[in-house]
């Protein structure tokens, strides 16, 4: 024990005092990733405007997750090309003393992406569960499990998200199998629904949700045993969630069609609502909903987590405790303001253009840190050269 | 050799530490934010809405009696509870005024509205409601009620149990047997009302005072009376007194007619929801046949040309002779028995077709198959399908064939 102790206290020096960074493998990188990808794929949208123009979400989701990757492959091989071994790293290299405010840019998107799964996760327990209990009780009955993992660092995130992973997909897979009875292929007409343009920039959208995750994963790279490990985590995260957001999204466009899915909050917890015959099974979605629930906090805890990680390295600061408190407690604020905050509808506003230009916001900085910080280093490398 | 032996301690000490994470997430998870206890709550099954005297609607909760502490379960049944209201929400402050109790709407398995408001449009206003609220599930199924609402809960509610969860089973289960009866919840209702590719139709509901139910028969034999022997002619014993049979049909939100239980037999059959049971049939001769009917096969194609919608239905039934009366139906099968049953099929199904359209009710669900022909949302909501279906014109093909033709020739 004493020993144990002792190692993991090498572990902590070797990345820095506090950065609770550890070392997990491929596996736990891509369980921590799949959580996060599958929760916000599924539960984040706001279905009036997903389903407007008709439902063709299971072919623009995985679309997402498939872009999502090729910019978190081509990211990745930049950061090889430029010797980065983290995604903090390469903005340093790439932007010098502008990288904190780039960082700090990312950060900031890192913690939008917990705070959408978690407020919807709130919104449903308010709605579902908890007659009569205020927003801000619930807040701070959820909070708490999401701030506890991220403070434990990225191994303990990585572990427990291999735990639950399969679980969420276990659970998933047995509430579309309970609707199979009621799914009904006349629902996926007019089909496709939207027109061709309108699915591309749905796809381009839609991208701003999966991108985070991939893009935590090279944040913390380092503690995925190198940029390789990343790579690998990230191609598995990528595949599971395209496939599992293809068969949550098909299964729910079998079950309602665009026009009730616009009027469903969340319609994922009310796939099992449309069955006539209702056996004791069907009752059990509500603890189907408490399983999400835990991907909802393991996703927020990730995001909140690489935030801190990806802030506490940018501004050199070696420990990742205060800029996770303050990215966790930022999460909460906005699910606050948008829940009862007297500035809710400037703050939709916000999310809005967010939701529509977040993929720029993301990947632009990213390929364009990895091309400036490769061509540096090729330039360093030439420079080097002709010196010698 | 050091750090292998420290590796495997260190790994025990995460797992250790995995665990307690999973073990405070489940520990957080079943926590209760406002803890209630079961016996503080009156679990209501069904909620009747009717046309009211004095207010807009007069609303009854049927309520299991096991909720309510009650131990023996032979003691058990159902509550009615009932008031004039503005709304459910309404209602529910009425009542809480007289039960010792809260109301708990989470297991509600039946929606009965009355004929009344049903044909003046109102089930859009009365289902206009937040279900979340009330925790209420949109698979709860309606029921039209030809008589009063709270009579036919209470014929439900006769035989001193709950049996409302058992009345949804029986309902699907009678649409799938028998066909004479038809299964919608809120959810489909919902549907067809907002996205008009089909209409809604609802089971009938009726109240027969002069069934016989089965605890009275217990109750007064205990007495040394004999209730079956002392009834009137033609009084059914045993069972509920709420009956279900016959369908509602609806346009939008606004009962427009109704179909006899025959009648939905044949909607059944076209739309695939009755798939195998004994349908009567008059033949040519004014004779009566019944007829086991299993649907082999069922398809439908649309076409949507200039002159307005096209379907054609065809049917594949098999047929086994349950009885054939005079006719001999098995043993003239091939001379003629198989042609005068199938005119007699199709002329019956279009007459349905045609009852339906008729009150613009597309019962039958052709509008699913018509926005099958389309790709975009925009052209198919532009073409507006209320509207064609009055002009649709849709032919039926029937299939026979006799599975029991063998034992009959032979005498079996």
């Amino acid at each position: 024990m004493k020993n144990g102790m002792k190692n993991g206290m090498k572990n902590g020096v070797k990345n820095g005092v506090n950065m609770r960074l550890g070392r997990i493998g491929a596996a736990e990188g891509a369980s921590a990733a799949l959580a996060a990808m599958a929760v916000s794929g599924i539960f984040t949208f706001e279905t009036k405007l997903l389903y407007e123009h008709g439902n063709s979400t299971y072919i623009t989701l995985p679309l997402s997750v498939l872009l999502s990757l090729g910019i978190f492959a081509l990211a990745a091989a930049l950061m090889r090309k430029s010797g980065s071994k983290n995604l903090g790293e390469l903005y340093k290299r790439a932007f010098g003393l502008a990288a904190p405010l780039f960082a700090f840019a990312l950060s900031l998107m890192a913690v939008y992406s917990a705070y959408a799964p978690l407020s919807q996760f709130v919104r449903a327990m308010h709605g579902l569960f908890f007659d009569g209990v205020s927003y801000s009780r619930i807040v701070v009955f959820t909070m708490p499990a999401v701030v506890f993992l991220a403070l434990l660092g990225f191994e303990a995130i990585g572990r427990t998200a291999r735990l639950i992973t399969p679980l969420l997909i276990a659970v998933l897979a047995a509430s579309t199998a309970a609707s199979v009875s009621e799914f009904e292929a006349y629902r996926l007409y007019p089909l496709p629904g939207n027109t061709a343009w309108g699915m591309a920039v749905q796809v381009l959208e839609e991208t701003c949700t999966f991108l985070p995750a991939l893009l935590c994963l090279l944040i913390n790279a380092d503690g995925l045993n190198g940029l390789k490990t990343a790579e690998r985590a990230g191609r598995r995260a990528a595949a599971a969630a395209a496939l599992i957001c293809f068969v949550s999204q098909l299964a729910l466009a079998l079950c309602y069609t665009y026009r009730e899915l616009g009027e469903l909050f969340m319609p994922m917890f009310r796939i099992n609502y449309l069955n006539k015959f209702e056996a004791h099974f069907m009752r059990l979605d509500k603890l189907a909903h408490m399983m999400w629930l835990g991907g909802g906090m393991i996703a927020g805890a990730y995001y909140i987590y690489s935030a801190a990680r990806l802030f506490a390295q940018s501004f050199e600061i070696r420990d990742i405790r205060p800029p996770a408190l303050g990215g966790a407690a930022l999460a909460a604020l906005m699910i606050m303001i948008e829940v009862e905050g007297k500035d809710r509808e400037a703050f939709l506003a916000l999310k809005e253009l967010l939701n529509g230009c977040g993929f720029l916001l993301l990947a632009l900085p990213v390929l364009l840190a990895g091309i400036a910080a490769a061509l540096r280093s090729k330039r360093g490398l030439t420079n080097a050269k002709n010196n010698a | 050799m050091q750090k292998t032996m420290l590796k495997p301690v260190r790994l025990g000490v995460l797992r250790a530490l995995c665990l307690v994470i999973a073990a405070l997430f489940i520990a957080a998870e079943c926590a209760c934010l406002r803890p209630i206890s079961v016996d503080s709550c009156g679990y209501v099954v069904a909620v009747g809405i009717d046309e009211g005297r004095e207010r807009e609607y007069e609303i009854s909760l049927e309520l299991q009696r096991e909720s309510m502490g009650d131990a023996q379960p032979e003691n058990g049944g159902a509550i009615i509870l009932s008031c004039e209201a503005g709304d459910i929400f309404d209602a529910v402050n009425e009542l809480a005024s007289r039960i010792p109790y809260e109301l708990n709407f989470t297991r509600v398995h039946l929606f009965i509205i009355g004929e009344g408001l049903a044909r003046a449009g109102k089930l859009g206003e009365i289902f206009d409601f937040s279900f979340d609220v009330l925790r209420i599930r949109r698979s709860a199924l309606i029921v039209t009620a030809r008589s009063r609402v709270r009579d036919y809960i209470g014929g439900l509610a006769a035989n001193n149990t709950a049996n409302i969860a058992k009345m949804q089973d029986a309902l699907i289960a009678n649409v799938e047997t028998t066909g004479e009866t038809a299964a919608i919840n809120v959810s489909l209702f919902l549907e067809g009302v907002r996205g008009g590719r089909f209409d809604a139709v609802t089971p009938l509901g009726y109240y027969d005072e002069s069934i016989i139910t089965d605890t009275k028969q217990h109750e007064t034999a205990a007495k040394g009376e004999n209730p079956v022997g002392d009834a009137e002619a033609g009084a059914g014993t045993g069972g509920m007194q709420g009956i279900t049979r016959g369908s509602a049909l609806f346009d939008g939100v606004r009962m427009c007619g109704e179909l006899s239980a025959h009648e939905t037999q044949l909607m059944n059959l076209v739309r695939g929801d009755f798939r195998r049971g004994s349908l009567s049939c008059e033949l040519e001769n004014g004779e009566e046949a019944s007829l086991l009917v299993l649907l082999n096969k069922r398809s439908i194609q649309m076409e949507l040309g200039e002159g307005g919608p096209k379907a054609r239905v065809e049917l594949r039934l098999n047929i086994t002779v349950e009885r054939e009366g005079p006719a001999r139906l098995g043993e003239d099968w091939d001379a003629g028995a198989r042609e005068g049953l199938k005119s007699y099929f199709e002329g019956e199904l279009k007459r349905v077709f045609e009852k339906c359209r008729a009150c613009s009710c597309d019962a039958m669900g052709f509008g699913r198959y018509a926005s099958m022909k389309f790709y975009s949302t925009a052209e198919w909501e532009k073409y507006s399908w209320k509207e064609e279906y009055q002009g649709l014109e849709a032919e039926f093909a029937v299939e026979l064939n006799l599975d029991d033709e063998y034992m009959i020739k032979s005498g079996g």
